[in-house]
């Protein structure tokens, strides 16, 4: 009987401590780890959070999901196709502290080890999209998974051509943590869009 | 011993003999040609014509032989009969006259601005001398994109039209003329429908090897009485090559800047029933990707054309012709795409022609199938490919020619179409694999009455039933009257254009900015041209000038509509009507016997009737400027051209609506431009061969804009070889 407490009482003791490791501990501490998002839908927001190395869930594109999302703190980065979101700025009321600094292009995820001191992290901002006819308001970051290539006059080249975006670091939505985050798929072997890979790994 | 050295005394007298052959022969053909020779001059300055083509036809054996003229005008007089003689040189009036063996005759060849001899098919559907067609025809000879070192048919269109605009992208040229697009212009090839892609009838002209092309001709108004559907601003037709000799090729390859190189290389043969007439190409480019600056993908393509009559009996010939054409569109190396594009063109064409005993009726039956796969080419599945759509243009005619005499002449006939798109993974037309088709059935017919000498009346219809939008009527009538040196022409006629495939069954997100629908329910745009023009020509010099309007009505438009997710919805509609306004001059002059002068000006004012904005990328003035001057560098001659184009500014206006519904108007506008170029063309007579050697410079100031997608200054070096 005391052994069987005794065990019981260790496997206790391991879930807990490897629990408080986890939530205590920044994801990899350094190691770049791999994410994959089907972010294939452009209505639907997919909401990661790095300290929990996961999509914690996905509101679409509409005021009652977008309100809801916007009150969490518990996500740090969302992506809907190729546009993405910081919990900062607009796109938070619960006061989060996120972000999103761009390296110059030219800079490779390698050499990346820590902030720089003259790093600015740009919050989300209201954006007017306009298109030929119509215009809308979205909430969103300046950073993309990737970067349409255009033309001299600002038009789109077409067919499109994607660009590798520069290599980003965003901020937790409390503000702690940054991670550097290098996007490195946005279309599947089969070319559907939104099929969204990167790596990121924490800098402190 | 003594027999080795008279053995090698011997062979030694051998190859003594072998080497003073060759002069001996070369002296006494020099005395042949001395003493039987056809010298050919200028007919004002008396000056040697070289390099003009002397074909020799027997009249008895019909035994065909050709000559180029020296460098001092003379070629030999081969013949061993009586004999017809035919000499001809772009720029100069063709000589025929007959030679007998032995017989040695000088001829003045008289320059000429505008080969006004020219056969031309386009705006009557049958033969017709340039000077009486009662349709005013523009036609680019093979020789004028030459001249101008042309290295592509949009450039070759360019050089000759004004107005033309171009924002190159994937599926093709997307042209506009006049602020018209694509799809109110009908491309053909020897008289068949190239078909398009797109909403706006975006074609590749880089499918048709501008080596092979014997000619283009352009007409300038409504023709839809003959050609139904599209010809609606105007028709151009390119016309390939046909073979003149038992044994002709050409070899051609130029070197352009940004890694550009073109090789294209043709063989023909003329014999007594067979016709054959081969050809393939392949282009390829970096293209050019300036920092900040315009951007153009690297491509490769490849294409081939074979096409061959026979002549059965005098009454019954068959041709046949085939074409392919693959144009590969690469990414650039930063990418993050995972495919390219790849599209593949095949068409096949059959016609048969029936001449009746009395040669009043000329009855035609063709066929012609125009197929367009459009491809993906998966680069991270050892780049397999995977079939995004085909589309198929396949058309049937029968034609029947009647001349009566020479006052009548009659072009009645029946036309099938019929154009299908289907979509494999594409999904433009759907999320899902889907066949799209329309069809539609043609009547049609012309008449061409002489009144008098000089005046020609010509009125034809076209009734046309489309299983979409039902019926067409699209009459015309055209008249020319001849007086001295002047030609004057008028004529109305009416025009449609049916909706696209893409039009009527468009679904599909484009890119995830806007959705965009098609509306099955679209009619057909109509079109009503007038046209005025009259044409002098004397003493060197030829112009013209034209007035038109061209009103086209239930317009396809684009129109927005933002849903209640704030979701931008584009769909069709009928819903505008446009007044396009213009005149054209056109004028040729003859300086000092030396120097060609050609210029054109053009003045388009194109409507939207409803919102009174220009129709997109209009260009309200433009003109060409060419300078040709057949020179000689110690007796050896070359040709020196100077093309030019400019254009007022082109023009973007558009009506957007704002989330509160209201109304902004955008007006946009390129820099007005012009673009120059020089080309310099050096022949060489190698037997009865020719060497050319061409070098140009394009856009020689390096005009940039950032509406305009062009790299600047760019250097080219051709070599052309002419076997025959």
């Amino acid at each position: 009987m005391m052994k069987k407490v005794l065990c019981l009482l260790v496997a206790v003791f391991i879930i807990v401590f490897s629990a408080c490791k986890k939530n205590d501990s920044p994801a990899g501490s350094g190691e770049t780890l791999s994410q994959f998002i089907d972010a294939s839908s452009s209505t639907t927001w997919h909401y990661f959070s790095f300290k929990d190395t996961m999509v914690i869930g996905t509101g679409e594109e509409n005021e009652t999901d977008n309100a809801a999302w916007f009150a969490r703190t518990d996500w740090d980065m969302a992506i809907c196709r190729y546009k993405i979101r910081t919990n900062s700025g607009a796109a938070t009321t619960a006061g989060a502290d996120g972000g999103v600094f761009t390296f110059s292009s030219g800079i490779s995820y390698d050499d990346i080890t820590a902030v720089p001191d003259t790093a600015i992290f740009a919050t989300d901002q209201e954006v007017e999209e306009s298109g030929m006819g119509g215009t809308k308001i979205i909430v969103k970051s300046k950073a993309q998974v990737i970067q349409y290539k255009a033309n001299e006059d600002g038009s789109l080249v077409m067919p499109p051509v994607y660009l590798q975006s520069p290599i980003y670091i965003f901020k937790t939505a409390d503000g702690k943590n940054t991670y550097k985050v290098n996007f490195t798929q946005y279309l599947n072997e089969s070319s559907t869009s939104g099929k969204v890979i990167f790596d990121y790994a924490i800098l402190y | 011993m003594h027999g080795s050295v008279q053995q090698i005394k011997s062979r030694f007298s051998l190859i003594k003999y072998l080497c003073i052959l060759p002069f001996l022969m070369i002296i006494y053909s020099n005395c042949y040609a001395d003493n039987h020779k056809i010298e050919v001059l200028g007919k004002g300055d008396k000056k040697p014509v070289s390099y003009a083509s002397v074909y020799f036809e027997g009249l008895i054996s019909l035994k065909r032989t050709y000559e180029i003229t020296s460098e001092e005008g003379v070629a030999n007089n081969p013949v061993h009969e009586k004999s017809i003689v035919y000499i001809s040189l772009v720029g100069y009036k063709s000589i025929k006259d007959t030679v007998s063996p032995g017989e040695s005759k000088t001829y003045f060849m008289e320059q000429e601005l505008i080969n006004l001899n020219q056969v031309v098919v386009t705006g009557t559907r049958t033969e017709k001398r340039l000077a009486n067609t009662p349709v005013q025809t523009i036609v680019i000879s093979n020789n004028d994109i030459q001249k101008a070192g042309s290295v592509s048919t949009l450039e070759s269109l360019q050089d000759c039209i004004p107005g033309i605009v171009s924002i190159p992208n994937a599926m093709g040229n997307n042209m506009r003329i006049r602020g018209l697009n694509s799809r109110y212009i009908l491309f053909m090839v020897d008289g068949e429908r190239l078909v398009s892609e797109g909403a706006t009838g975006n074609i590749n002209l880089d499918q048709i090897d501008f080596n092979n092309i014997d000619r283009i001709e352009v007409v300038n108004e409504a023709a839809a009485a003959l050609y139904g559907s599209n010809a609606v601003g105007g028709v151009i037709n390119i016309i390939t090559k046909k073979p003149k000799d038992k044994l002709e090729s050409s070899i051609n390859a130029s070197y352009q800047s940004h890694n550009t190189k073109k090789l294209q290389i043709d063989v023909g043969s003329k014999l007594n029933k067979l016709t054959v007439m081969g050809n393939a190409f392949r282009n390829s480019s970096n293209g050019f990707d300036i920092e900040n600056g315009p951007y153009a993908a690297r491509y490769a393509d490849y294409g081939a054309y074979l096409k061959a009559g026979y002549k059965f009996t005098d009454r019954f010939t068959l041709n046949l012709s085939n074409r392919f054409f693959q144009h590969e569109l690469f990414n650039p190396g930063n990418s993050m795409n995972v495919t390219h594009d790849l599209d593949r063109k095949f068409t096949t064409g059959v016609n048969a022609e029936i001449k009746s005993k009395n040669d009043l009726n000329s009855i035609k039956i063709s066929t012609n199938i125009d197929k367009y796969y459009t491809y993906n080419v998966l680069e991270k599945k050892h780049n397999d490919l995977e079939e995004g759509s085909d589309a198929s243009y396949i058309s049937t005619r029968l034609t029947d020619t009647f001349s009566s005499d020479k006052k009548w002449e009659i072009v009645a006939g029946t036309e099938q179409n019929h154009e299908q798109i289907s979509t494999v993974t594409s999904t433009t037309l759907g999320p899902d694999p889907t066949t799209k088709r329309v069809e539609d059935i043609n009547l049609f017919g012309q008449v061409q009455y002489t009144i008098l000498t000089g005046f020609d009346i010509i009125a034809g219809t076209r009734y046309t039933y489309n299983n979409q939008f039902k019926s067409a009527f699209t009459p015309k009538l055209s008249l020319m009257y001849k007086k001295g040196i002047f030609t004057f022409r008028g004529g109305i006629g009416t025009a449609f254009r049916a909706p696209s495939i893409k039009e009527l069954y468009y679904n599909f997100d484009h890119q995830g900015m806007f959705w965009i629908y098609g509306n099955p329910d679209l009619k057909a745009e109509k079109g009503l041209y007038s046209s005025l023009s009259s044409e002098i020509t004397k003493n060197g010099i030829n112009a013209s000038l034209s007035v038109y309007q061209n009103k086209i009505e239930n317009k396809i438009t684009e129109y927005i509509i933002i849903d209640f997710e704030r979701k931008e919805n584009r769909f069709y509609k009928n819903v505008s009507s446009a007044t396009l306004k213009g005149l054209d001059i056109n004028v040729s002059y003859l300086l000092l016997k030396q120097f060609i002068i050609k210029g054109t000006y053009s003045y388009c004012n194109a409507q939207d009737d409803l919102t009174e904005l220009q129709l997109d990328s209009n260009v309200k003035h433009s003109g060409t400027l060419s300078l040709s001057w057949k020179g000689k560098i110690i007796n050896s001659p070359f040709s020196l051209q100077i093309d030019g184009r400019f254009n007022s500014p082109i023009l973007y206006q558009s009506i957007s609506v704002n989330n509160d519904g209201t109304e902004v108007t955008t007006y946009d506008k390129s820099s007005p431009y012009d673009i120059w170029k020089i080309t310099m063309v050096k022949p060489f007579k190698i037997g009865q061969n020719l060497l050319e050697i061409t070098m140009k410079c394009y856009n020689v100031f390096a005009f940039k804009e950032e509406s305009f997608i062009d790299p600047g200054r760019q250097l080219m070096i051709g070599i052309r070889y002419k076997y025959r």
